[in-house]
């Protein structure tokens, strides 16, 4: 296969996916601009490479989460703390459900990695678990399990903290 | 644990779906377009004798890319100002006027706020949730004040000067940040004077205010904010600053205040308010 047919297959899986490949970046960085060169990152590496990958859209996904890995773990440990507003869109929001929004997004910190990632992708991107699955190389089950699993901890880190 | 840990689980899932992920900028896409584009750009310079097909494949990346978007921008919602040119005084105020008197009627203060950050006249009117005239005053408050009116700003304040006041304080400042203080009040009211379903801890606001279709999430989250606590103080200083010690008490204009007294009735408070707003 040419070079110019892996391009171009990479921008008809960009033009098709872009959204769920910008919501698997953020799940990760939780920071907007950190997920958008995520994205770009991936784009220009296997853009770059000289041998198409057996499954190019599986193959796009790994490396935008890898590439956003990457970003996440070099990142200033100063610059580490989230605003809500380059995560969630809160603008139309009422002051408590901005509270609200603050306090989940301070005990995501306490999720594990996979269970974080699957709960963002479902609860504020809205994507089905055979999307999260397709994006996190797992099974649709798996990802019902760690999303299911994510929401119990978080319930028990709200309530906890509060009572 | 707690005793709430058997609550429908999806409750917490229904508030936090409300959120969504913060949308990409107009430029996600148009910078990975950016980048394709200059890869193709540098495969047809290497391939020259190819060059026509390579500028087909550029023409069908940049449409591919060209036709979607992520999402619709939102519209800007134009506000329009409401036209409240009407100001009426009532017919009471001019009959009364000569009758009040300071240290009669109201008495003077020395505001302690600077008057010029106020912006328009208003009355501030400090109650409790336990004091009975104050819920008798309710009634009378509620045919009185007109806000469609415009005439001054009306503000009630929690009266705080002990723990059980402070308490039902953040009950009145949860109902006014839900946006149900309008049915919320009474029933506040009621729930001390009538039904005795106090509202004296978190889980009974919980219950409380889920009949008012406000989820729990929402009630803890914003019960022990900082948001609140800081309410709190800013209304426990101006407590001080108007050393309140009994209720119901309007102050106007940060300048008078008005109580009952042998002299002024409840209904009276309000006429006197009315004619200091008008003519001090």
């Amino acid at each position: 296969m040419s070079k110019n047919r892996l391009l171009e297959e990479l921008a008809a899986i960009f033009a098709q996916k872009q959204r769920q490949l910008y919501v698997a970046a953020l799940a990760i960085t939780r920071e907007r601009s950190s997920a958008e060169d995520s994205v770009h990152d991936a784009l220009l590496a296997i853009a770059a490479l000289q041998q198409r990958p057996q499954n190019l859209e599986a193959y796009l996904y790994r490396t935008v989460r890898n590439k956003a890995l990457h970003r996440l773990k070099h990142t200033n440990r100063f610059d580490r703390n989230i605003n809500p507003g380059d995560f969630l869109d809160v603008q139309e929001c009422s002051s408590s459900q901005k509270i609200l929004a603050n306090q989940v997004i301070e005990r995501l910190s306490t999720l594990e990695e996979n269970s974080r990632q699957t709960l963002i992708m479902k609860l504020f991107a809205d994507l089905t678990f055979a999307e999260i699955a397709n994006i996190m190389e797992s099974s649709p089950n798996t990802a019902a399990s760690w999303y299911h699993r994510s929401i119990e901890k978080l319930k028990e880190e709200m309530y906890e903290q509060q009572f | 644990m707690n005793s709430n840990s058997n609550d429908d689980p999806s409750e917490l899932e229904r508030e936090l779906s409300a959120f969504t992920l913060v949308k990409p900028t107009p430029g996600y896409a148009t910078r990975a377009e950016e980048l394709l584009v200059a890869q193709q750009e540098t495969r047809r310079k290497f391939w020259l004798p190819y060059a026509g097909l390579a500028t087909a494949a550029l023409v069908l990346v940049a449409a591919v890319i060209g036709l979607p978007k992520l999402w619709e921008e939102r519209t800007a919602i134009d506000n329009q100002l409401v036209d409240n040119s009407s100001f009426s005084i009532p017919e009471v105020t001019a009959q009364l006027q000569r009758s009040y008197e300071s240290g009669v009627h109201y008495q003077e203060l020395e505001p302690p706020i600077p008057l010029e950050e106020m912006t328009e006249d208003e009355i501030r009117y400090y109650f409790s949730y336990h004091c009975n005239p104050c819920y008798q005053f309710e009634e009378i408050l509620e045919e009185w004040y007109e806000p469609e009116l415009d005439e001054f700003s009306f503000i009630r304040i929690p009266a705080i000067w002990s723990d059980e006041m402070r308490h039902y304080a953040q009950v009145f400042f949860l109902a006014e940040e839900f946006g149900v203080l309008d049915r919320a009040h009474g029933l506040i009211f009621e729930s001390l004077h009538e039904s005795g379903e106090r509202l004296d801890d978190l889980p009974s606001l919980i219950r409380f205010f889920s009949r008012l279709g406000i989820s729990q999430p929402r009630v803890i989250a914003m019960f022990n904010s900082e948001e609140m606590m800081e309410r709190v103080r800013e209304t426990e200083q101006s407590n001080r600053d108007y050393s309140v010690q009994s209720t119901p008490m309007l102050v106007v204009n940060r300048r008078y205040m008005v109580q009952p007294n042998q002299e002024v009735g409840q209904t009276q408070m309000l006429r006197i308010a009315e004619y200091l707003v008008e003519n001090q």
